[in-house]
């Protein structure tokens, strides 16, 4: 599982978002009416990386932008991550994280957490977070309104979530959720509203008369996105599989069943922080001590041995000092 | 510093009242603020991330309705009498990887219930209900889903209680905290039946698991402080954590307290090993998967509480008890704390 490659998508409300977009790469709609809004790049013949992501444009509301994509991942199934690129309005008087000031018209910003808001105006308990944030962006949490506000009050009620409002957000995350599938979004910010004072009344104007500027700035989020993507990460690597490692260096001498196996993972984990070493270096030297221990010639089934195992690394968590003589 | 640590600040038009939210709202007037009917439009209607406290936290202002006073679970205090606690704010600046309150609430910010006259009244009715059925004192506890001194200079709500304890003889208050700030108990008279506890763990401990909080020898010395001008304080070994050289470090920590503190006049000392419910084990393993506290096996026990193995906890214990009475803590006032064996 693993192994398989992301297949990303990118998705947007509206098709003049996404100009920017389908003009650079070249990319045709779907002639199959089922897939309106799908669009593909004609150079499939472009191996891997080269080959640029489709672009679904899913429409306006959480309930139908959310409708369409949950259609769309069940017909794409190799997708597992769709990043959302869109418009969003800044509510003056919202959460802005420590460390980052208020954004301006036309800045970018990536979306931490997702909170929602259905046509009942019930503000909905599941919220989604996105852990994997991008360093080059700020982070703000962003509040999906199932139609357009139009009253003072209810910005105002809505900036006590978040400081970053939009109309489709929280349905794409469930809509992805349920799929398995990931999701990121960043949004250009297009409104500065004030709920102290009116709302203005051509709200998302940036979107219908600037509609080249904005996909460009959508452009640099998703260039933003992709070089961010490609950077190598620091995090170190997953430790191979315990279990593994000692049927290769004892072929057969242990035999643990699932339940001692998750159990030596637990004791594993516990070991690697309470003596403060690296999971590859814990399994190492648990191997090492093992040989130097002679548990493997412990007499009888692989069984007994396996169980041996577990008991003593579980003692070995508080016994003071490292694997040295016991 | 607060005024940096909260970036809005919501309350609920009621509160408007008491004079203390005019002062908290003054205290932070450049944090935005804007005014609600009720903390619970708000407050856990959307699950936020607990360590979005770092850099996202909120500060609600309202009252506390419902119940306002909540029986405690066995074993929780001294003595025999009945035990109580309030609840007059919900979550907390610090962070402690074993808090329980990271899956506790659907959210980390926090609130803060301004009427305490109406927790006062309760207090007062229940004591007297209490004492005519035949208890001889009854305790009541702060801190149960915050800390007690924490917020206490902005909050300013301790006037309240040492009125309230002041008449009720017979009650007993107990403040738990993991700050220093004694100011706000400093600008109260010492009263017999006020106390002022610390929850203590070693240096190391305090450093990789009780983030923000007061440093070790800080909290030392304001029980000290508090002691010598005649406030009864009590220490709380718990949650003791199991980490290499636990013993030595624990001996340190009692040698430190024994050069400040007058250990014989310690009012009480529990005793507890850190203990989780699987929620709240999960929620530390999501929000700290490499804490120190992770650092061991965890068995069920019979109350379906996460502990260290029995032979572990009974060691545990034991030695602490030792160390503490080696020290000069009375062994009578030595208790185990929700073990639970
Ligand atoms: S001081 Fe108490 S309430 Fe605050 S984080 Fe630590 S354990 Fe939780």
């Amino acid at each position: 599982m693993d192994d398989i490659k992301p297949k990303h998508v990118l998705c947007f409300a509206h098709r003049g978002e996404a100009k920017a977009f389908i003009k650079r790469w070249n990319l045709k709609g779907s002639g199959e009416k089922a897939l309106s809004g799908v669009w593909s790049t004609q150079a499939k013949q472009l191996a891997g990386d080269k080959q640029p992501p489709d672009v679904w444009i899913l429409g306006e509301g959480i309930e139908s932008a959310g409708i369409r994509l949950s259609y769309l991942l069940g017909r794409f199934p190799e997708v597992n991550s769709v990043i959302n690129l869109g418009v969003a309005g800044f509510v003056l008087g919202g959460v802005v994280p420590k460390g980052f000031s208020l954004p301006e018209i036309g800045s970018l910003v990536q979306i931490r957490t997702s909170y929602g808001m259905h046509y009942d105006q019930k503000v909905r308990f599941k919220s989604y977070t996105n852990e994997n944030l991008l360093e080059e962006l700020p982070v703000f949490d962003c509040f999906s309104i199932g139609r357009r506000l139009t009253q003072a009050n209810e910005y105002l009620y809505v900036s006590g979530f978040a400081a970053i409002v939009d109309m489709e957000l929280w349905g794409l995350h469930a809509a992805a959720a349920s799929a398995g599938c990931k999701l990121e979004s960043i949004k250009v910010v297009s409104d500065v509203v004030d709920p102290n004072r009116a709302i203005p009344e051509n709200l998302c104007s940036l979107v219908k008369s600037k509609s080249d500027e904005l996909s460009e700035l959508l452009w640099q989020a998703w260039t933003t996105w992709e070089d961010s993507r490609k950077k190598p990460t620091s995090r170190s690597e997953l430790p191979k599989d315990f279990a593994e490692q000692l049927n290769s260096e004892f072929p057969q001498r242990f035999w643990l069943s699932s339940y001692q196996k998750n159990e030596l993972g637990k004791h594993l984990r516990a070991l690697s922080i309470s003596k403060s070493l690296e999971p590859e270096e814990l399994n190492s030297i648990v191997l090492k001590w093992i040989r130097k221990s002679q548990i493997d010639h412990i007499k009888g089934p692989a069984k007994k041995r396996g169980g041996v195992l577990s008991d003593r690394l579980k003692e070995m968590i508080y016994a003071e000092g490292a694997f040295g003589a016991r | 510093m607060l005024d940096k640590t909260f970036r809005k600040i919501m309350f609920e038009t009621d509160v408007l009242e008491y004079p203390q939210a005019q002062k908290i709202l003054e205290q932070f007037s450049k944090v935005p603020q804007q005014e609600i009917n009720r903390v619970d439009d708000f407050f856990g209607r959307a699950y936020k991330p607990y360590l979005q406290k770092r850099d996202s936290l909120q500060l609600f202002l309202g009252k506390k309705r419902g119940k306002l006073l909540k029986q405690t679970p066995d074993a929780y205090g001294i003595g025999t009498g009945p035990h109580y606690y309030f609840v007059h704010a919900y979550n907390c600046i610090f962070e402690c990887e074993y808090c329980y309150l990271q899956g506790y609430f659907s959210s980390p910010d926090i609130v803060l219930f301004l009427n305490h006259d109406e927790i006062c009244k309760s207090i007062v009715e229940r004591t007297k209900a209490d004492l005519a059925s035949g208890h001889k004192q009854v305790w009541f506890h702060a801190g149960e889903f915050s800390d007690s001194l924490a917020l206490a200079s902005w909050t300013g709500e301790l006037r309240a209680y040492w009125d309230c304890f002041k008449k009720l003889p017979n009650a007993a208050l107990e403040l738990r905290s993991k700050s220093a700030n004694i100011r706000p108990v400093l600008e109260q008279e010492p009263l017999e039946n006020v106390v002022i506890s610390f929850s203590m763990s070693p240096k190391k401990v305090v450093g990789e698991i009780e983030h923000g909080t007061s440093p070790v020898s800080a909290r030392i010395k304001a029980a000290a402080q508090l002691q010598a001008k005649g406030y009864p304080v009590a220490f709380h070994f718990d949650p003791v954590i199991h980490r290499p050289n636990w013993k030595t470090q624990y001996q340190e920590l009692f040698a430190s307290m024994g050069k400040f503190i007058q250990m014989d006049k310690v009012r009480y000392a529990s005793l507890g090993t850190v203990r989780f419910s699987s929620d709240d084990l999960r929620q530390v393993q999501k929000n700290y998967p490499r804490s120190k506290l992770l650092g061991a096996v965890f068995e069920k026990d019979h109350e379906g509480k996460h502990q260290y193995p029995v032979a572990m906890r009974k060691e545990i214990l034991s030695q602490l008890r030792a160390q503490a009475e080696r020290a000069g803590i009375p062994p009578e006032v030595i208790y185990d704390c929700m073990q639970g064996f």
